[in-house]
């Protein structure tokens, strides 16, 4: 189902939000892509992919303290799941079996 | 920390729900404070906008899928809108023409308007600028002075002397010209804003023996700009003397939208020096343009009462009562219209008022053409309407396809009455001469306001069928359902207002157009035919020669007979002290008084004017030259205010006081020799005034002359001038024509009420017209099946016309009244004018009948003459 499914863009955030657990929020996201993926990804794309992804029940949110350099606004600090983690894990199973199966069979570009 | 551009925050708190929005904004936040830090301030919130944009295109969802269709299914409308144009041609020749020469005749007199209405708006002070005025609009040379002297609320004064004309200007190389000349107070300059080219504002005129010309006069006195210091001699100034005036400043050409017009101005202060005039202090002697500046927050009208304080404390302390108005400067022109006498120019209130109602109404007529044309092919559009909304269209959508719709026709009638101004302003012009051209000064505010105009037609011709077509609903539309009920009724109610305003335009054409015509033919009571006038300079210089040039005069073959008068009928009468013989006190000027009025020996007898009793002036009685006549107004009066004594009126005396001697004294006095039949001495939109005519044979030279030898006469009166050195140019008129330019203004106003009159009746026609089609249209079947089932041609034509008769009889009945009140008013204006009789609305009401008769029944008349089963086979 679609509901299911994990985009390329969902799922290296998803893996972000894990990486940088617990203190995931969208500009840290944003900062995280860019250092280690060295992609950059504006902070509404990164907006949205949360929210669809909580949607799919993949992360949860809650809001941390204020903070004064955002104007006394809260964050909002994003967790994954546990269905979270098993896609990704699914996803990053699925990938091994495919690469297992690209280095038999083509072992000479290694 | 640095707060995110204030409006593109706002816009944000707009745009996301609330449970978001204090994430997402301090996450924004945080983005722009860093990069703040690493790109600088200006590409920080360059980037917090286009997010912002980002989270707009984002979460306007609801939007989202439309706005990318929005602009192919734009195309569309525009596709759609011009295949209906094409496919109902005439459909779309009579609303556009109709709207297009509408939106001309509106632009024209749009433009109309704005000439007459920008008079006098240009002086820098010109807010709290008034003129003294009261029965004319010049009052004594005292009253703006002692206003400044004794009210800390009058900040300046001014004065103007307008009355010197055609004086005699030598050159140093002796070229000789004839110019009018205005008298103005050294102020001048600064007081009105007439920008110098070159002198000072102040100082131009503190010089008595100075002059200001105009550029135009130094280009075509000295053929140059720069003439400061150029000496010219200007002959009448001080009494018959000839003075030498250095050019003191160059002024700008006064623009055509001033009440002033003036080419030469010389110090007021010369009328101290001249021994001729000692009335400057008089009180009650108008002659002089007053002008004073308030403080802003001056109140005029407790200004105006102070007058009879300064009056009694001045001059006559019994005073009580006396009339003045301070007429605000930027309203003279318009307001001051119907004073006695002026020397400013003037424009008619009433004339505007008039012309800004015909444009709305022809604007009002177009548009409704265009609704109940519309409207009309409902039942036509109603199908597609269904299949859009069928097809998913809301009906904001369909509003705004019809809207677009509007908008092109709208567009096309624009451009066509572009093309409409650019062939007809020309003409125009000419016809009206008023330069069309110069309201286009300032281009910018008239396009906005055309732009204006044209959103306004397009919101109104298409608010009505965009409306009413997208409230269909799809089912009963496309199930085949009639869409009646509502549309039927709001049609009729406008096709009845339209007829209802032709109506009234048809009888107010009529009443118009009968009193033009009585105006033209009114019995004048003297005969202004073949009669040749000319100025003969000075006053002194006519009587001096008066034998010698009559004699000569009579002479020349051709030449019925030669006179010479103070004034020619057309003239304003002069106003005086008369004491009647048996009446201890004179009347005063300032009141209602008697009008004096000046000709010469024979004027009544060559003009023809009839005598009631007793005789004209003769040179062979040597009293004649202090007798007078009254004509059959004054000598009704003088029975009402003087007694039964003056029933027999010859014989008696009168005295006449003036001010000349510098004094309230009389002037002369004489016996009454006839009485003459009452004639118009002055426009006939005036009543005749109560006269008394005097024997002055002054100024005017009038010589009677057979029509067919005009030219040879003018010739050998021309040489003749040379020879008698007359100090004025050589110039003629015919005294019908001088006599009617004094109502040519109105006669060409009324000229363009039939015009624009005439045009409103034909595009309202025009409606009709595409209007009867459609309705012929709309019931082909039911009149195929009237026929199939024996109704006669004749009947139907019947009951497709009865339907608009109807409607049209229903308008006869409303116009009616309104008309009636609307020509009772405007008749008010004329002295002389026509009863408002029934014929006229009979008249009208009969060619309104007609006009919807002719353009109905050719479509009544195809549908009824055509074969039914063309019509009925189809379904």
């Amino acid at each position: 189902m679609k509901g299911d499914h994990l985009g390329e863009l969902e799922e290296l955030i998803l893996l972000t939000v894990g990486s940088l657990h617990p203190h995931a929020y969208a500009p840290a996201i944003k900062d995280e892509l860019v250092e280690k993926m060295n992609r950059k990804v504006v902070l509404s794309s990164i907006h949205t992919v949360l929210n669809r992804l909580e949607s799919k029940h993949f992360v949860k949110s809650d809001f941390g303290e204020s903070t004064p350099e955002r104007g006394g606004k809260r964050k909002r600090y994003f967790e994954i799941t546990p269905e979270g983690f098993k896609s990704l894990q699914e996803l990053k199973l699925k990938r091994d079996a495919l690469w297992n199966n690209l280095l038999t069979l083509v072992p000479s570009y290694k | 920390m640095y707060q995110p551009p204030r409006l593109a925050s706002k816009i944000l708190s707009r745009v996301i729900s609330k449970e978001l929005y204090e994430e997402i904004s301090g996450d924004m936040e945080e983005e722009y404070n860093k990069d703040i830090q690493s790109k600088g301030r200006v590409r920080a919130q360059v980037l917090y906008l286009i997010e912002v944009f980002r989270y707009i295109q984002m979460y306007k969802g609801g939007r989202k899928y439309q706005s990318t269709n929005s602009l192919s299914m734009l195309q569309n409308y525009i596709k759609v809108a011009f295949r209906n144009l094409l496919k109902h041609k005439a459909y779309s020749i009579i609303n556009i023409s109709g709207l297009g020469v509408g939106l001309a005749c509106v632009f024209i007199i749009f433009l109309f308007i704005r000439i007459e209405t920008s008079y006098d708006k240009f002086h820098e002070n010109g807010k709290d600028i008034y003129r003294l005025q009261h029965r004319y609009g010049f009052i004594n040379a005292v009253a703006a002075t002692a206003y400044e002297r004794d009210y800390s609320e009058v900040k300046k004064s001014m004065r103007v002397h307008p009355w010197k004309k055609d004086l005699r200007i030598t050159l140093e190389n002796e070229d000789v010209y004839f110019e009018d000349l205005l008298m103005a107070d050294s102020n001048f300059f600064s007081f009105f804003s007439f920008p110098l080219i070159h002198g000072d504002v102040k100082t131009s005129l503190t010089n008595k023996n100075s002059v200001a010309i105009s550029r135009s006069f130094a280009s075509k006195f000295f053929g140059a700009e720069d003439v400061i210091g150029e000496v010219l001699r200007i002959e009448g100034v001080m009494a018959a003397t000839e003075l030498p005036f250095k050019v003191s400043a160059v002024f700008e050409d006064v623009p055509y939208n001033s009440h002033l017009q003036f080419d030469m101005v010389v110090p007021f202060e010369l009328l101290y020096d001249d021994p001729a005039i000692n009335i400057l202090d008089l009180w009650p002697n108008d002659w002089i343009g007053n002008y004073v500046q308030l403080e802003p927050a001056a109140d005029p009208e407790v200004l105006e009462e102070e007058y009879l304080t300064m009056w009694q404390k001045y001059w006559d302390p019994e005073r009580d009562t006396v009339i003045m108005d301070f007429m605000p400067l930027e309203d003279l022109y318009l307001e001051g219209y119907d004073l006695r006498s002026d020397y400013a120019r003037h424009g008619n209130a009433n004339q505007v008022l008039i012309f800004s109602a015909i444009a709305v109404i022809i604007l009002l007529i177009a548009c409704i053409n265009f609704m109940n044309l519309a409207t009309a092919r409902a039942s036509k559009r109603a199908k597609e309407v269904g299949v859009r909304k069928v097809m998913g269209a809301f009906r904001k959508q369909l509003i705004i396809q019809f809207f677009a719709e509007s908008t092109i026709m709208t567009i096309i009638a624009l451009v066509l009455s572009i093309l409409i101004l650019i062939i007809c302003i020309p003409a125009i012009s000419q016809m009206a001469e008023i330069d069309l051209m110069s309201g286009l000064q300032n281009i910018g505010p008239v396009l906005l306001s055309a732009f204006f105009l044209l959103v306004i037609t397009i919101l109104i011709t298409g608010s009505y069928p965009a409306l009413f077509l997208s409230s269909f609903q799809p089912v009963s539309v496309l199930s085949g359902k009639e869409t009646k009920g509502g549309k039927g009724f709001v049609r009729r109610i406008l096709v009845v207002f339209q007829f209802t305003i032709s109506i009234s335009l048809i009888i107010g054409a009529l009443v118009v157009y009968y009193q033009m015509l009585f105006v033209k033919q009114k019995d004048l009571g003297f005969e202004p035919e073949n009669v040749v006038v000319m100025r003969f300079g000075n006053a002194m210089a006519l009587q001096q020669k008066w034998h010698r040039v009559k004699s000569r005069l009579e002479s020349i073959p051709g030449v019925n007979s030669v006179m010479a008068s103070r004034q020619v009928p057309g003239d304003n009468a002069f106003y005086w002290g008369y004491k009647f013989e048996g009446f201890t006190d004179y009347e005063d000027p300032t009141g209602d008084a008697w009008l004096g009025y000046y000709v010469g020996y024979n004027t009544l007898d060559a003009l023809n004017v009839e005598m009631v009793m007793g005789r004209t002036f003769s040179e062979e009685i040597s009293t004649d030259s202090t007798a007078f006549i009254l004509n059959e107004s004054g000598w009704k009066r003088a029975i009402q205010l003087y007694g039964e004594g003056w029933e027999n009126p010859i014989g008696k005396t009168i005295e006449y006081y003036t001010t000349h001697s510098g004094d309230w004294a009389m002037d002369k006095k004489g016996v009454v020799i006839g009485v003459a039949k009452d004639f118009h001495h002055h426009s006939l939109q005036r009543p005749i005034d109560p006269l008394v005519i005097h024997n002055v044979n002054s100024q005017y030279l009038m010589v009677k002359v057979q029509p067919e030898k005009t030219s040879e006469v003018l010739t050998q009166v021309q040489n003749l001038w040379q020879e008698w050195n007359v100090p004025a140019a050589f110039n003629y008129e015919f005294l019908d024509e001088k006599f009617n330019a004094s109502y040519k203004a109105e006669d060409r106003f009324n000229q363009f009420i039939l015009i624009f009159c005439f045009l409103a009746i034909g595009i309202a026609c025009l409606g009709l017209y595409g209007l009867s089609s459609f309705v012929a249209e709309q019931r082909v079947k039911e009149i195929g099946i009237r026929k199939v089932l024996g109704a006669s041609e004749q009947k139907i034509v019947g009951m497709l016309s009865s339907e608009f008769l109807k409607l049209v009889g229903v308008a006869i009945l409303i116009a009616t009244p309104i008309a009636f009140l609307l020509m009772t008013r405007w008749l008010e204006n004329f002295a002389f004018r026509i009863d408002l009789s029934w014929y006229y609305f009979v008249i009208g009401s009969i060619a309104a009948v007609i006009i919807a008769v002719l353009t109905v029944s050719y479509h009544s008349i195809r549908a009824a003459t055509s074969n039914p089963v063309k019509s009925l086979r189809t379904e």
